[in-house]
C-alpha cells in the first residue's frame, strides 16, 4: 500500500510542486484561496489516472500479487493526502501571511470537505468509464455546478463576502460536516472497488 | 562429443539426436559407462524442448544404447561391438526396404538399386 | 499437484468474440506454446489465467488454487511478460526494480543484477529509452526475480530479432532446469513454438483445435504428396493427419513442420 501511494507521489511530483507555487501566489487574495485546495488535488488525481491509463498501469499492478480493492483503496488514500496536505498548507499560509484575518478556519475546511466528495466522485467516474472520459464529464459537471454560480458571485462583486458568511453560519457544525465528507469519500471509494472489480473482469 | 542439430534437416529433431549418438558409440567417441547429460542440460544445450530429448533418451533406452540409473542418470551402456554391428545391419533393412517400396512405384525393380549399388561401390574403389 | 494450472471447460463471451470450451493443463517442468492467428483468443486465454478476465463458466485452477480464494497467494508465485508491457516509461530502470521488488517475499536481486548486467542494461536509464528487444529483456528479467513457479509470456518474441530471440529462448530453457518450473508462452512464430515448447495447444477462432505433445502433434500429420505418375490428382501436397492416412501406392510423405499444420488447421477452420 504504502509503495503504491509512493510511486503516484512520485509520479505526479512536478504536479505537486507546481501547484504548491501556484496555492502561495494564490494566499496574497484570501478570496481565491479555496480554489487551490480543490485544484491542486483534483490536478494531482487526474494526473495519476491518466498516467496508469497511458501505460496500462491497472492492467499490469493487476498481474503483480496486490488485491483489486487495495489499487482503488489506494488513489482514495493519495486523494486524502493530498486534500490534508493542502488544507494544513493553507492554514499555515494564512496564518503567516494574513494572520487568519483574510478567511475563516471553518470556510478552508469546508472547502476541504466538499474537496474530498467532488474528487471521490472523479475518482468513481474514472473507474467507470476510464481517465480521459471521465475527465471530460467531470470538467463539465464541476463547472456547470461549482465554478459558473462561483464566478457569477465574483463578478457581481463583493468578492468571495457571501461564502465567508456561508460557512460562517455553518462554524458551528463544521466538525460534523468533515465527518460526513470523510463518511461520503467512504462510500464511494467502496463503490469505486465494485466498479472496478467488474471493469477488469 | 559434441551434437548438432538442425531445424532445416527434414528429419524429426529427436532422430538427429539419437542417430548423432548411435554413431557416436558405433565410432567409439561415446564408449561404454560413459555417463550422458541430463535430458535438461541437453535440450538446453541444443536449445530444444525437454520432451524432444526424453523421447530420444527413451528410443536410445529401448534399444539398448543407453542405462538409466535412477539418481545416478544415465550411462552408455556396454555394447559388443558385434551386437552394435547386428543393430546396424537390422537398421539397414529397414531403410532398404522402405527405399524399395518407394521405387516400385515408379517402376524400378530391386535389380536396378542392386546395380546402382554396385556403381558407387566401382566409383568408391 | 502435478499441473501447474488447469482450465476445464472455460468460457467468456464479449461482443465480437467468445472463447468455447478450451481445456487445457501444463504439467510442471514443461513449456506450453500456445499458437494461433492474431485474435484467435491467445491473449484471452492468457488474462484469464491471470484473472484480469474472469471465465462466464467453467473452473480455472493456477498453482492447485482459485482465484475467488487465494489471488495474491497465486500472484506471488507467477511472473507475467505482456505483450508490449508498458511500466511507467519516465521512471528509470533502477526506480521500476526497487518498486516491484516490495511486492514480493522472496525476491533474487543478485540474480536480478546478474541478468541485467549481461543484457547491458543500465540501472538509470529511463524506460522509454530502452530498444523494443531491451524492454522484453527486461521484463523477462523482472518477472523472473522473484522465482516464479510459473512464468507467462504474451508474444515474447514478436517484433525482435534473431539474436535477443534467441537469449530468450535460453533464459526459457535455463529455468527449466528446475522440473519444478514451467513455462506458457503464446507466440504467432510457429519457429520458437516448435524449437522449444513440449506441449502445443492451438486455438483457433475461440476454439482449442489442437492440444498435446508437440512430438505427438508432429508425429500425427504428414506432409503427403502423390506424383503424377501414379494417375491420380490430389493437388501437390497436403498435409494429413497419420491416422486417417492410408498408404497409397507410390505415395511419398514427409514430416510436415508446426507451421505447416497450423495452416492447414486454419484452412479447414475456414472452409
Amino acid at each position: 500500500m504504502i509503495h503504491l501511494l509512493y510511486k503516484d507521489l512520485y509520479l505526479t511530483r512536478k504536479t505537486i510542486l507546481l501547484y504548491l507555487l501556484i496555492g502561495l501566489l494564490l494566499q496574497f487574495n484570501p478570496s481565491m484561496t479555496p480554489i487551490f485546495i480543490f485544484f491542486i488535488t483534483y490536478g494531482v488525481l487526474a494526473k495519476t489516472e491518466l498516467t496508469e491509463e497511458k501505460y496500462e498501469g491497472y492492467t499490469l499492478l493487476s498481474t503483480l500479487p496486490v488485491s483489486k480493492s487495495t489499487l482503488v483503496i489506494s488513489k482514495y488514500l493519495l486523494g486524502l493526502l493530498i486534500v490534508g496536505l493542502a488544507t494544513t498548507y493553507t492554514l499555515i499560509l494564512q496564518l503567516w501571511i494574513n494572520n487568519l484575518s483574510g478567511i475563516a478556519v471553518s470556510t478552508i475546511l469546508g472547502i476541504a470537505a466538499a474537496t474530498l466528495i467532488v474528487n471521490g466522485f472523479l475518482l468513481l467516474l474514472s473507474y467507470k468509464y476510464g481517465a480521459t472520459r471521465a475527465i471530460t464529464y467531470f470538467r463539465i459537471i464541476v463547472l456547470s455546478l461549482f465554478l459558473i454560480p462561483w464566478l457569477l458571485q465574483i463578478s457581481l462583486g463583493l468578492p468571495g463576502e457571501e461564502l465567508i458568511l456561508w460557512a460562517s453560519s455553518l462554524q458551528a457544525s463544521v466538525m460534523t460536516i468533515l465527518i460526513l465528507s470523510l463518511i461520503a469519500y467512504g462510500v464511494l471509494m467502496l463503490i469505486s472497488i465494485n466498479t472496478f472489480k467488474k471493469r477488469m473482469s | 562429443m559434441y551434437i548438432s542439430i538442425s531445424h532445416h534437416n527434414p528429419q524429426p529433431l529427436y532422430q538427429q539426436i539419437v542417430d548423432q549418438f548411435k554413431e557416436g558409440i558405433a565410432d567409439g567417441r561415446l564408449s561404454p559407462n560413459t555417463p550422458v547429460p541430463s535430458i535438461r542440460v541437453l535440450a538446453k544445450e541444443l536449445r530444444v524442448s525437454v520432451i524432444t530429448v526424453k523421447r530420444a533418451y527413451t528410443e536410445l533406452e529401448q534399444e539398448g544404447y543407453l542405462i538409466t540409473k535412477p539418481a545416478s542418470g544415465s550411462f552408455i551402456a556396454p555394447l559388443e561391438h558385434t551386437q552394435l554391428q547386428q543393430n546396424q545391419l537390422k537398421e539397414a533393412k529397414e531403410q532398404l526396404i522402405s527405399l524399395i517400396n518407394r521405387n516400385k512405384a515408379f517402376g524400378i525393380s530391386i535389380d536396378d538399386l542392386i546395380q546402382i549399388l554396385k556403381e558407387l561401390e566401382e566409383q568408391d574403389e | 499437484m502435478n499441473n501447474v494450472f488447469e482450465l476445464r471447460n472455460v468460457y467468456k463471451s464479449f461482443n465480437d468474440f467468445h472463447l468455447e470450451d478450451i481445456s487445457l493443463h501444463l504439467p510442471r517442468g514443461y513449456i506450453l506454446g500456445l499458437l494461433g492467428p492474431n485474435g484467435a483468443g491467445k491473449s484471452t486465454t492468457i488474462k484469464l489465467l491471470l484473472n484480469l478476465l474472469e471465465p462466464d463458466s467453467g473452473e480455472i485452477q493456477v498453482l492447485g488454487s482459485s482465484y475467488a480464494h487465494s489471488e495474491t497467494l497465486i500472484k506471488q508465485k507467477i511472473g507475467y511478460v505482456g505483450e508490449n508491457q508498458n511500466f511507467y516509461q519516465d521512471l528509470t530502470i533502477d526506480w521500476t526494480v526497487n518498486f516491484i521488488s516490495r511486492f514480493y517475499r522472496t525476491w533474487n536481486q543478485e540474480k536480478l543484477n546478474d541478468m541485467l548486467t549481461n543484457f547491458g542494461l543500465k540501472r538509470q536509464k529511463q524506460l522509454k529509452d530502452l530498444s523494443k528487444g531491451q524492454k522484453v529483456l527486461f521484463n523477462i528479467s523482472l518477472a523472473l526475480a522473484h522465482e516464479p513457479e510459473l512464468l507467462i509470456l504474451d508474444e515474447p518474441t514478436s517484433g525482435l530479432d534473431p539474436i535477443a530471440r534467441k537469449e530468450i529462448m535460453d533464459i526459457l530453457l535455463d529455468m527449466l532446469q528446475d522440473e519444478n518450473k514451467a513455462i506458457l508462452f503464446s507466440s504467432h512464430i510457429t519457429e520458437d513454438v516448435e524449437q522449444i515448447a513440449d506441449y502445443v495447444a492451438i486455438i483457433i477462432k475461440g476454439r482449442l483445435a489442437l492440444f498435446d505433445t508437440k512430438e505427438a502433434i508432429l508425429d500425427g500429420f504428414r506432409k503427403v504428396s502423390i506424383p503424377k505418375s501414379t494417375g491420380k490428382t490430389l493437388g501437390s501436397t497436403l498435409i494429413a493427419n497419420t491416422q486417417t492416412l492410408s498408404e497409397y501406392k507410390g505415395m511419398h510423405s514427409q514430416p510436415a513442420s508446426l507451421e505447416e499444420i497450423l495452416i492447414s488447421l486454419v484452412k479447414e477452420a475456414n472452409r
